[in-house]
């Protein structure tokens, strides 16, 4: 039990009782009466202070809040003397309005995302760094303590921790700043191992869960580094206030429920990159994405596209955490939420600087299915990347390649630009039409030929070439020449001849690849040959 | 189904540059799956090119770069799939384990093999790659692609030892936004008019003083309190004084 928080101007406490929430649990609730009471002042006690002090009055008596299960009104106000304390309600009218309210910025950045907050509640040690000069490559990594900044935290690296390593070149990354300007991979990586030392003591040496740069040894800049805890276990100790929603004047009294839940507010978002199918190159003996921490998010990729899914790996980012603060009510206001990723280097931005900032962009969509509203997601430049729902209070990153820029595993920090990518059939011997190529000869003699084949369409497989073949009406011919004996780098004839072209067939676009993307002679130069690659020539008979 | 579904996509390796460089990034995560017809797969050949140079402004345009990335070799990564284990090509998947590159480099105009020569943005949007799935079967060629270069975990693996996609917990970035509630409220609008409600029941009142409204009651048709309200001040109430009390309980 408590009491009401003195405030200027008045508000009321109001809440439905255990019987009245028992009441609608079971459809049963209506409101018929209504009774106003004082049954905590007391004008005997209020008269007697009034009398040593003129200024007092019941205005002044603090009151109980209202109770789930309250007591009784023991004293009425009755409309007459004696008068029924109940009155009955004739209407009970229901509206809507929207409450509005501006939520401070929550994540792991500070002053218009410029700089890394390296609070206990962020982060377990933000004053490491690591000598560039030491960086080689491998899974072993030196982390030093900063010498002008260690303190704040005496936290060391333990298994399981992320290390985020600011990497550079040439500018120092140590310190607070996000070094928008110098654009350079900022990595995350999870600590597999302390190998020896302490950060406290000077250095401690880490192993990390997949291979560092090799950035030679000439460096002689610092690279800064923080270590987060992978699971951050937030101590409770930011509160954000929260505003009150309403307020009545004088002559008109508002009921409201200002009896809001504990407001301890967690600082920070949490991601989930989902994947519903395997990410390639992951092997038999690989971690499956079934077995991934995020698996029993699988169900969500589905739901947020109508069971119908387009993609099969999301990202969401969302407000999940412990605490009962309802910090973001009950939804985003229309299209005012903006994700800062300040860390990224997105190929979509217009200047090349680090981050991106993604807004709502155009108007409010239905998704029908689940008759839920959405905005579609976008950079600056209004490069869709994903949709925020609002009434739900997530984003959902629908960028294949933002998703893997945003992985900790992806070893990048950057997007990698789009292409566009066709196929199509090398253009074929006309059918009817009979050629016939002599094999592959070599014009100079310091190498020799050690496989000459030739694909047909019928066979779909490579077929030793000896000597003159004559192809008739062939659909799909390729012929490849594999050479040894030859010193890398040298430059290599290859005579590949063509007899017998009928009258008016012409031979044309003999290619070679590897080396030279298209030639129209039949006599190639190979530059700068190396025996490790085969050498194979497409035919292309052109009967114009 | 009859016929075959390519699926490419290109990986960027920094392998060997002069001053060193980042270890290798995983591939690019825009996949591209083409319909590679009824025709023998072996004979055709796919051509990938990037339009647009201002989308590598990362990519550092020399090898001891100040800013962004680095990276010498590019190479395709491609994968044939037979239709024949789908209904329809929507259905069709790749297999992740069967992935392969190919290097593609030497097509950039003005390759070299020099440590010191990098790709950049001008010369990787200078070409149309060519990539032939003439000699796909061949395993010099097109070589198998797996994440080892990421030292990508296995199942044995405690948890606090390795990092996988997936395992992703916060969120490196912040979100602003203001909020809003859709408020429903049961309004019951009362009027206490000069010359009522002026009279208590409370032992203590004189019954001549002013009242003061402490607490407003709602009650159901069987007389349960239903609903309770407060105020953190009292509100005085005689005959000189008219009041309007609204009740706005939400939902």
């Amino acid at each position: 039990m408590a009491f009401i928080e003195k405030k200027n101007p008045v508000v009321m406490n109001i809440k439905l009782t255990s019987k009245g929430r028992e009441l609608l649990s079971s459809g049963q609730l209506d409101f018929k009466y209504y009774a106003i009471g004082d049954s905590e002042v007391d004008y005997v006690f209020n008269a007697e202070v009034n009398a040593v002090d003129s200024e007092y009055s019941a205005f002044d008596s603090t009151i109980l809040r209202a109770a789930d299960k309250n007591a009784n009104i023991i004293s009425f106000i009755p409309r007459n003397l004696s008068g029924d304390p109940y009155n009955e309600m004739t209407n009970v009218p229901s509206t809507a309005y929207n409450v509005e309210n501006q939520i401070e910025s929550l994540g792991f950045f500070t002053e218009n995302n410029t700089k890394y907050i390296t609070d206990s509640n962020h982060v377990k040690q933000p004053d490491a760094m690591v000598f560039m000069g030491t960086v080689a490559g491998g899974n072993s990594i030196i982390l030093l303590k900063n010498p002008s900044t260690y303190g704040t935290s005496g936290e060391e690296p333990a298994v399981g921790d992320l290390l985020y390593v600011k990497w550079t070149r040439y500018s120092q990354t140590t310190g607070v700043t996000v070094q928008k300007n110098y654009p350079y991979p900022n990595l995350f990586y999870k600590i597999t191992g302390i190998t020896s030392g302490s950060l406290a003591s000077g250095s401690v040496t880490v192993r990390v869960d997949r291979n560092i740069p090799d950035f030679g040894s000439g460096l002689v800049v610092y690279a800064g580094a923080m270590i987060y805890y992978n699971e951050i276990a937030f101590s409770g100790g930011t509160i954000l206030s929260m505003s009150p929603t309403d307020y009545l004047d004088e002559s008109v009294l508002t009921f409201l429920e200002n009896s809001q839940c504990p407001t301890i507010v967690f600082p920070y978002w949490n991601m989930s990159i989902i994947f519903t199918e395997e990410i390639a190159g992951v092997q038999a003996g690989n971690l499956k994405y079934t077995q991934f921490k995020d698996r029993g998010l699988g169900g969500f990729v589905s739901y947020i596209q109508n069971q119908a899914p387009l993609y099969k790996k999301l990202g969401v980012i969302h407000y999940t955490n412990s605490s009962p603060a309802n910090v973001y009510g009950e939804g985003f206001l229309q299209d005012t939420p903006t994700v800062d990723i300040p860390t990224i280097m997105w190929h979509k931005s217009t200047t090349q600087t680090l981050g991106t900032t993604l807004s709502p962009i155009g108007g409010q969509q239905l998704l029908a299915g689940l008759n839920l509203y959405y905005y579609d997601l976008a950079d600056s430049q209004g490069f869709v990347v994903g949709k925020v729902f609002p009434d739900l209070k997530i984003f959902v990153i629908e960028d294949q390649e933002l998703l893997f820029a945003m992985s900790y595993k992806s070893n990048r920090s950057w997007t990698l630009p789009n292409y566009t990518a066709i196929t199509q059939d090398v253009p074929d011997v006309p059918v009817g039409i009979a050629v016939t190529w002599n094999q592959p000869a070599v014009c100079c003699g310091d190498f020799c030929v050690v496989c000459t084949q030739y694909c047909h369409s019928t066979s779909g497989s490579w077929i030793p070439f000896s000597g003159q073949k004559s192809l008739i009406g062939v659909e799909n011919t390729g012929y490849m020449v594999i050479g040894c004996n030859i010193s890398s780098g040298d430059d290599l004839d290859i005579c590949l001849c063509a007899i017998d072209i009928p009258t008016g067939v012409k031979f044309d676009n003999v290619r070679v690849r590897d080396d030279e993307p298209e030639l129209t002679a039949s006599l190639l130069n190979v530059t700068g040959y190396t025996s490790t690659n085969s050498y194979y020539f497409k035919s292309c008979i052109d009967g114009d | 189904m009859d016929g075959n579904t390519a699926f490419i996509s290109y990986v960027l390796i920094p392998s060997g540059i002069t001053d060193g460089s980042c270890s290798q990034a995983v591939h690019c995560n825009y996949i591209k799956k083409i319909n590679l017809g009824t025709n023998n797969p072996y004979v055709q050949e796919i051509s990938l090119n990037f339009p647009n140079a201002s989308d590598f402004k990362f990519l550092a345009s020399t090898y001891n770069t100040t800013i962004g990335y680095t990276a010498n070799r590019i190479n395709a990564i491609v994968q044939i799939v037979s239709n024949g284990a789908f209904n329809s090509f929507e259905e069709v998947v790749p297999d992740s384990t069967a992935w392969k590159q190919v290097n593609i480099t030497r097509q950039v105009t003005g390759y070299s093999s020099s440590a010191s020569w990098v790709l950049t943005p001008a010369n990787i949007t200078s070409v149309v790659f060519k990539i032939s799935l003439l000699q796909y079967d061949n395993p010099t060629i097109f070589l198998p692609y797996n994440l080892t270069y990421l030292n990508y975990p296995t199942p044995s693996q405690p948890e606090d030892e390795r990092l996988a996609f997936g395992e992703a917990t916060f969120f490196f970035g912040n979100v602003e936004t203001k909020i809003m509630a859709e408020v429903y409220t049961t309004d019951i609008s009362i009027n206490l008019p000069l010359n009522e409600f002026n009279s208590s029941s409370n032992l203590s009142w004189d019954g001549v003083e002013t009242v003061y409204i402490s607490e407003i009651g709602i009650y159901d048709s069987d007389k349960n309190l239903v609903a309770i309200g407060k105020l953190n001040d009292p509100v005085a109430k005689d005959a000189t004084i008219a009041r309007t009390v609204v009740f706005a309980l939400d939902f």
